[in-house]
């Protein structure tokens, strides 16, 4: 038996016939699918037909407080566009107001990514010509720069290396340009560590922020460029900084038909393995807490790592917040909502401060996003793992 | 956009400007919209028919403008305005309404609460919390939980409903039977007046100081005002939880088992009663269930008196039914807010809705079989189940899905309105409430003056002198003429 066999066995044949139940539900099912155009729409139109149930863990709507923006909606807005009953320009920046968290997914049982599902609305968006300004610069800027940013004021470590050249450390666009100390922190744990790192010459952002736009050519464009630059690189292991760059060089890449040749590692997972059994003490006691990033714990599932990590830390006092791991909190700064709506980024980022200084007034995390939005929106005590491993370290 | 609406606003586009910017000069430019897609967006909430027709690119009807208030006197200075320009408010919460209360009929303003989703205010001393009408259920109990209370208020909407929407509707939750429904949980609450006043009321513990008034606006459906911020009793969460499931061979037994727990002073948090098409439905890994009645029961608070109040709950069961131990119980605590197959049937062309109705034990049997035989009755519907949810020592509420494909002799609207007018007709006829707790919404207003026929006068008196220009979701009780 599976879920749906009670209702084809109580299906009264007598009303439908001797075509028997099982088939005209087929039928009718069909004569609908194939006025939809493609799964995709299929899957917006499932969201969009469900009540919601995942709307209580939708950042952007909780601090945003606009129906349209609930996930649901948006997957509304989307069906009624792919019908052609909306036109692009009536759809507004609204596709974009998602921060990828995946709370969504973590709370559907029909497993449905929102933030996946509106993709193809925003490239047919673009393919109309109807972008959002804030989105046409981040594409100008990949295409020019290929990072996110006009220009990357400070070049940090690129093409640097010491030691046997084994570990590629790959910083990420965000941490490059907004948290030197994260970067500073991590090469030199990673040499302390391992013996010997290395960096790109010439660092090119991983891509991500090009494929959830709805950049298909910019994503390929980028993608390639970062397989070619660190498959030539030799490294055996790549550790990464930022858990979507982890994601996209681990998964993204071997889904769109690209391969790097190296493991693909986040930093989190890598000290974890490194650090067992090393003695590691602070100087003076902290206590801290632990700000899980979403795309950390819920697409990669790494939650034991991090903790593992910070536990192996004498003086260092862990409080575990209230919504933690995979129930963790976004910090405002994910997906695209960022480049439309800045103010609604912080404002999330503040709810989640709140949430972590019931706890600690020091927030630890393992994502460059995570610390910067924190810090922008006006949060100091505020470190990458690895900035507190590297001081137990020394 | 290329929407078809069922029902029309009389607004026109020059209309439209001229409320937004009425509006904006009122509350900010910020709060309000008549965007497209934010009037698609709040067009009908969860309404089975609407979501049909969402299939189909349709919607029931379109809001003319959307407004967003982030304080009470925002609401208050909308709802004057709205007043003295005779334009609807439809105020929206978590749009988790299921019977087309949310559908802006005559168009105008809807009215999205949920920038008002604020804790005011959590006494653990005097055990009652007081939050914004517009926040979200799960995430108000959340709040409470990780300060280790509850308000016990579980409904299958917990995710996607607001505590304003519980009150409007006069909701009630899956745990119903031991906490209440919100009518017991709720101590107070703030509303605006359709003319912009804003009253308020609370009690805490009790008072005997003339007739309260904030009952008024608990199951009011935005039809008298809107409220702004509620108080609630809040429970420590409970200590002890036991689980229990039996199977019974027909309904019969078990309801007389439950009726017998509950004349016995025993108050089970959950007692769910699911007939022998929904124990198939629902407990179709469980093959002790083949062709029986399951009933599920959580009892739950203080750890030593739960216990002994499972022990009193099995020993009447072992009477009517045979155990089937915890499993069952767990699964229904596992699945209890999926509703993906209101995702999928839709798409399948299947037209299918639930109704939910109360009755006293008396005619608790017949009140059942006789729903079930006249959902069945209609042409075309191939689907009739129940399951019985919330208890009473006084009666039972029965939950009532019915599914089917129409004929080729009738649209997918006409089916659905034939199952739900032989429903009702047969829940009147059997001496039942029609509505337990989703409401009334356009759906049920047909029928209201005849369930409270000795208080139509008395509701449209009220009616008349709070909301004399009848802004406040107009047409949704049918209690006035031009309804």
């Amino acid at each position: 038996m599976d879920e749906n066999s009670w209702l084809f066995d109580i299906l009264d044949p007598k009303i439908l016939g001797e075509i028997g139940p099982k088939k005209v539900f087929d039928i009718s099912a069909d004569a609908i699918r194939n006025k939809l155009k493609n799964e995709n729409v299929e899957e917006l139109l499932k969201c969009a037909l469900c009540p919601n149930m995942c709307e209580f863990s939708c950042p952007v709507l909780r601090s945003g407080g606009r129906e349209t923006i609930s996930p649901a909606r948006k997957s509304k807005l989307g069906y009624l566009y792919s019908r052609q009953n909306l036109e692009a320009d009536e759809l507004g920046d609204n596709p974009y107001y998602c921060v990828s968290c995946g709370a969504c997914e973590h709370n559907c049982p029909m497993d449905i990514n929102v933030s996946d599902l509106l993709v193809p609305i925003r490239e047919r968006m673009n393919y109309q010509g109807v972008t959002p300004e804030g989105v046409l610069d981040v594409k100008k800027n990949l295409k020019d720069t290929g990072t996110i940013y006009e220009e990357i004021e400070d070049e940090m470590k690129e093409g640097e290396e010491v030691g046997d050249g084994k570990t590629l450390y790959f910083q990420s666009c965000v941490a490059r340009q907004e948290s030197p100390e994260l970067v500073n922190a991590t090469f030199n744990l990673i040499e302390e560590v391992d013996g010997g790192v290395k960096t790109l010459e010439e660092e090119k952002c991983c891509g991500s922020p090009a494929l959830s736009l709805g950049f298909e050519e910019e994503f390929s464009k980028l993608a390639e460029e970062v397989q070619e630059a660190l498959n030539d690189s030799g490294a055996e292991r790549i550790v990464c900084s930022c858990p979507t760059c982890t994601k996209t060089l681990r998964e993204t890449y071997s889904d769109e038909g690209y391969e790097i040749e190296a493991e693909i590692l986040h930093i989190s997972e890598y000290l974890a393995e490194k650090l067992e059994g090393i003695d590691l003490e602070l100087e003076e006691s902290m206590e801290i807490t632990y700000h899980d990033p979403c795309t950390l714990a819920r697409d990669l599932e790494v939650t034991d790592e991090p903790r593992k990590v910070l536990e192996e830390i004498d003086n260092l006092a862990l409080e575990e917040p209230y919504f933690s791991e995979e129930d963790t909190r976004c910090c405002g700064r994910g997906g695209t909502l960022s480049y439309v709506d800045e103010e609604l980024s912080e404002e999330i980022a503040r709810e989640r401060i709140d949430h972590l200084e019931e706890w600690s007034g020091t927030i630890v995390t393992s994502c460059p996003s995570c610390k910067v939005s924190f810090e922008e929106a006006g949060k100091d005590e505020v470190y990458n793992l690895s900035e507190i491993v590297l001081r137990a370290f020394e | 956009m290329d929407i078809e609406t069922v029902y029309q606003s009389p607004y026109d586009e020059e209309d439209r400007h001229r409320i937004l910017e009425e509006l904006e000069n009122e509350i900010g430019s910020e709060k309000v919209s008549i965007d497209n897609a934010d009037r698609v967006s709040s067009s009908h909430g969860f309404w089975m028919i609407g979501e049909r027709w969402t299939v189909e690119g349709k919607s029931p009807a379109l809001p003319d403008v959307v407004v967003w208030p982030d304080e009470t006197e925002d609401v208050s200075k909308i709802l004057s305005y709205a007043n003295e320009m005779g334009i609807p408010v439809i105020p929206y919460g978590g749009g988790s309404n299921v019977l087309g209360n949310l559908v802006a009929r005559r168009g105008g303003i809807s009215l999205d609460m949920k920038k008002m989703s604020d804790i005011v205010e959590i006494d653990e001393n005097n055990l009652k919390a007081t939050v914004q009408a517009g926040m979200n259920g799960m995430n108000f109990e959340q709040e409470l939980r990780r300060k280790g209370y509850t308000t016990g208020n579980i409904p299958q909407s917990l995710y996607c409903s607001s505590v304003g929407g519980w009150l409007a509707t006069n909701a009630t939750g899956q745990f119903s039977t031991k906490y209440g429904g919100v009518e017991k949980m709720a101590l107070g609450l703030e509303a605006v007046l359709p003319d912009g006043e804003v009253v308020e009321g609370s009690l805490s513990p009790r008072r005997s100081t003339g007739p309260e008034v904030f009952p008024l606006f608990i199951g009011s459906e935005g039809t008298l005002g809107t409220i702004t911020e509620a108080t609630f009793k809040i429970n420590k969460e409970p200590s002890g939880r036991y689980f229990a499931s039996y199977v019974f061979d027909d309904i019969s037994d078990s309801i007389n088992c439950v009726e017998e727990i509950m004349k016995n002073d025993l108050r089970p948090a959950v007692v769910r009663i699911y007939d022998k098409i929904e124990t198939k439905r629902h407990f179709y890994e469980f093959p002790e269930c083949e062709d029986k009645v399951v009933t599920v029961f959580v009892v739950e608070g203080n750890e030593n008196v739960a216990e002994e109040e499972m022990k009193e709950v099995k020993d009447i069961c072992s009477k009517y039914g045979v155990s089937l131990g915890e499993k069952p119980v767990q699964h229904w605590l596992d699945t209890r807010f999926d509703v993906t197959e209101t995702s999928k049937y839709p798409q399948y062309g299947l037209i299918f809705d639930t109704i939910e109705a109360s009755v006293g034990w008396d005619n608790a049997e017949e009140f059942y079989r006789g729903g079930i035989e006249a959902m069945e009755s209609v042409d075309g519907i191939v689907l009739a189940s129940a399951h019985a949810s919330h208890f009473y020592p006084q009666g039972v509420c029965f939950y009532f899905t019915f599914g089917g494909i129409p004929p080729s002799s009738k649209s997918s609207q006409e089916l659905y309105e034939e199952a739900w007018d032989a429903a009702v007709k047969s829940f009147l006829d059997n001496g039942g409430h029609i509505s337990h707790h989703h409401g009334i919404g356009l759906n049920r207003g047909r029928w209201l003056s005849e369930e409270r026929e000795s208080e139509v006068n008395l509701l449209k008196k009220i009616k008349e002198k709070v909301d004399p220009n009848n802004i406040m979701n107009p047409g949704l009780f049918q209690l006035r003429e031009d309804d």
